[in-house]
C-alpha cells in the first residue's frame, strides 16, 4: 500500500509533526549518535503506518518508545548475531569465504531465526534445530546434548510455545 | 499490532502436543486425541496454526547452508548492550541507567569480549596483570574500571591468578551469581544451570543472584545456581587438569569425560545410554580427540565409530 494512500496518513502527519522531535532526542539519548537516532525515529513511523488501525493509538509517544525500542534492540541484536557469525567463520575447520550478498542471506535468517527462539536455552534451541533441520530422533538428540529424551520433548515444547509467540508478536 | 493473544494454558497444551507429534512415536490413539483436541474448538486449531507457522523462519536455503556449529555459535551469541539499558527508553531509567551503568561498565561499552573455539584453549593477561585462561568453547566480557575489576563469564570456563589490587576487588560474574576476591587463584565453569567455584589458593566470597552468601577457602569447591548453594565440598585437585591440555579422571563416569572432549570437538559425539554410566580412571589429551577417543574404547567394553570425521557414536561392544 502506498504510504500516500493510507486514510491515516493525516493523522499520522499530526503524530509526525508533535513527536519525531521528542523521539529524536529519546533515541539520540540511548545510541549517543544523532544521526542513528534520526534513521530509528523515521523508521519507527513507517512500522507506525503499516499498523493496521492508527485511530486505535490512544499514547500515541507510549507506542513510539515501544517500537523505537525494538528497533534499536534489533540492530543491536543484528550486530551481535553479525559478530559472532564471522567469529565462527574464522573458527571454521575449513576457511569459508561467503560473498557479501551471502553473509547478508544469512544473517537475515539468523535474525529471523533468532527472533524465533529468542530466550530458550542453549540446549533447547540446539534440540529444535537439530531436528527441525537435520531430523536427528528425540533420542539422538538427546544423546548429543547428554539429556534425556523425555527432556528433549520438552525442550521442543518450549520450542513450539516460542514459536507461537513470534507469530502472535510479529 | 499484535492478535488477541490465547490463554496460556491452552497454548501449553498445544505446545506439548506439537512436541509429542513431531517425536514421530505417537500411536493411533494419540493421533486420535490429538485429532479430537483440534476439532473440540476452533481456537485450538488457531493455536497450531501459528505454531506450525513459526517454522516458515527455517525454510530459508541460506540457514540450511549454515554448518551446525556456525549456527548455533551465533544464535548463542550474548545480547552484549541490550542488558545495559535495563529495558526502557524512558527518560527517567535512562538518565538512571546511564549514571549507574556509566560508573559500573563505561556506558555501552565495545564489549570487551575473550573468547576460545571449540578445541582452542588461550592464555590472556589483564589489564591489571591478572592471568586469565580459557578452556575451549568459552567466553569473558571483562569491565575494568577505578572501583572493580569485573569479570562475566558467559560460557565455558575460566582458571584466573588475581593480582593484587587492594584498592579493587577483583569479581567474577555469571547468572547465577558474583565471586568476589583480593588476590587469589580459582578456576569458574559456567554450566548451563549452575555455577561451580573451585578454590586453588586463598579465599573468595561468594554472593548468588538471589543473596545467598558464602566464604570459600582454598582446596574447596562450591558448585550453586541463582537461588541457592548446592554442593560445597573438598575439591578433588585435578579440577585445573585442563589448563594443560589434558581431562584427569578419577573414577568418573563415561559421560563426564566424553563432555569434556566435546568442547573440543567439532560435529557430533553420540553416546549410547547403555554406557554412559561406566566409571574409569585414566588421563586423556584434550588436544587430539582422536586418540582420547582410541584410549578410551582400548580401555572399556565400547566401540567407537566413524560415521564421518563430525559424526562419531560410542555405542557398547
Amino acid at each position: 500500500m502506498g504510504a500516500n494512500r493510507n486514510p491515516h496518513y493525516s493523522l499520522i502527519g499530526q503524530m509526525f509533526k508533535r513527536d519525531y522531535q521528542w523521539l529524536c532526542a529519546s533515541v539520540g539519548r540511548v545510541l549517543g549518535c544523532h544521526h542513528s537516532a534520526q534513521d530509528i525515529a523515521s523508521e519507527t513511523f513507517v512500522r507506525v503506518l503499516a499498523l493496521p488501525d492508527p485511530t486505535a493509538i490512544r499514547e500515541p509517544r507510549a507506542l513510539l518508545t515501544t517500537i523505537a525500542r525494538r528497533l534499536v534492540y534489533e540492530g543491536w541484536r543484528r550486530q551481535d548475531l553479525e559478530r559472532a557469525y564471522l567469529e565462527s567463520l574464522a573458527l571454521a575447520p575449513t576457511p569459508v569465504h561467503p560473498s557479501p550478498e551471502e553473509r547478508a542471506l544469512v544473517i537475515e535468517a539468523l535474525l529471523a531465526v533468532d527472533r524465533l527462539l529468542n530466550g530458550l536455552s542453549a540446549k533447547a534451541k540446539a534440540a529444535f534445530l537439530y531436528h527441525q533441520l537435520d531430523g536427528l530422533t528425540y533420542a539422538e538428540i538427546g544423546q548429543q546434548l547428554g539429556v534425556s529424551t523425555s527432556r528433549v520433548q520438552q525442550y521442543m515444547a518450549e520450542a513450539f510455545k516460542r514459536c507461537y509467540q513470534a507469530m502472535v508478536d510479529a | 499490532m499484535s492478535r488477541p493473544r490465547a490463554n496460556e494454558a491452552l497454548v501449553d497444551e498445544a505446545a506439548q502436543w506439537m512436541a509429542r507429534l513431531q517425536s514421530g512415536q505417537m500411536n493411533a490413539q494419540e493421533h486420535q486425541a490429538f485429532h479430537d483436541w483440534r476439532a473440540a474448538d476452533p481456537q485450538h486449531e488457531q493455536i497450531i496454526a501459528l505454531m506450525g507457522g513459526g517454522l516458515g523462519a527455517l525454510r530459508s536455503q541460506a540457514l540450511r547452508n549454515l554448518s551446525r556449529d556456525s549456527l548455533l555459535h551465533s544464535l548463542n551469541a550474548p545480547s552484549s548492550r541490550r542488558r545495559f539499558i535495563g529495558g526502557s527508553l524512558s527518560v527517567m531509567a535512562l538518565a538512571l541507567a546511564a549514571t549507574l551503568l556509566g560508573r559500573r561498565y563505561n556506558l555501552l561499552p565495545e564489549a570487551g569480549a575473550l573468547y576460545t573455539g571449540t578445541g582452542e584453549r588461550r592464555d590472556f593477561t589483564l589489564a591489571d596483570g591478572s592471568a586469565l585462561t580459557l578452556n575451549a568453547r568459552s567466553q569473558v566480557v571483562t569491565c575494568f574500571d577505578a572501583r572493580q575489576r569485573l569479570l562475566q563469564l558467559r560460557n565455558g570456563q575460566l582458571l584466573v591468578d588475581v593480582a593484587k589490587d587492594p584498592q579493587r576487588p577483583f569479581v567474577v560474574e555469571t547468572e547465577h551469581g558474583r565471586m568476589r576476591a583480593l588476590g587469589t587463584k580459582f578456576l569458574v565453569e559456567r554450566g548451563e544451570d549452575w555455577t561451580r567455584l573451585v578454590m586453588l589458593h586463598s579465599q573468595v566470597e561468594v554472593l548468588t543472584a538471589s543473596g545467598t552468601r558464602q566464604l570459600v577457602e582454598a582446596g574447596e569447591s562450591l558448585r550453586f545456581d541463582s537461588q541457592r548453594l548446592l554442593l560445597l565440598e573438598r575439591a578433588k585437585g585435578h579440577e585445573s587438569a585442563w589448563t594443560s591440555g589434558v581431562f584427569e579422571a578419577r573414577d568418573r563416569p563415561l559421560s563426564e569425560v566424553i563432555d569434556s572432549l566435546r568442547s573440543y570437538r567439532r560435529g557430533i559425539i553420540r553416546l549410547s545410554p547403555q554406557v554412559a554410566d561406566l566409571h574409569l580412571s585414566g588421563i586423556y589429551p584434550l588436544d587430539d580427540s582422536d586418540r582420547s577417543l582410541q584410549l578410551l574404547e582400548r580401555s572399556l567394553p565400547i566401540r567407537v565409530s566413524y560415521h564421518s570425521p563430525y559424526w562419531v557414536s560410542i555405542e557398547p561392544r
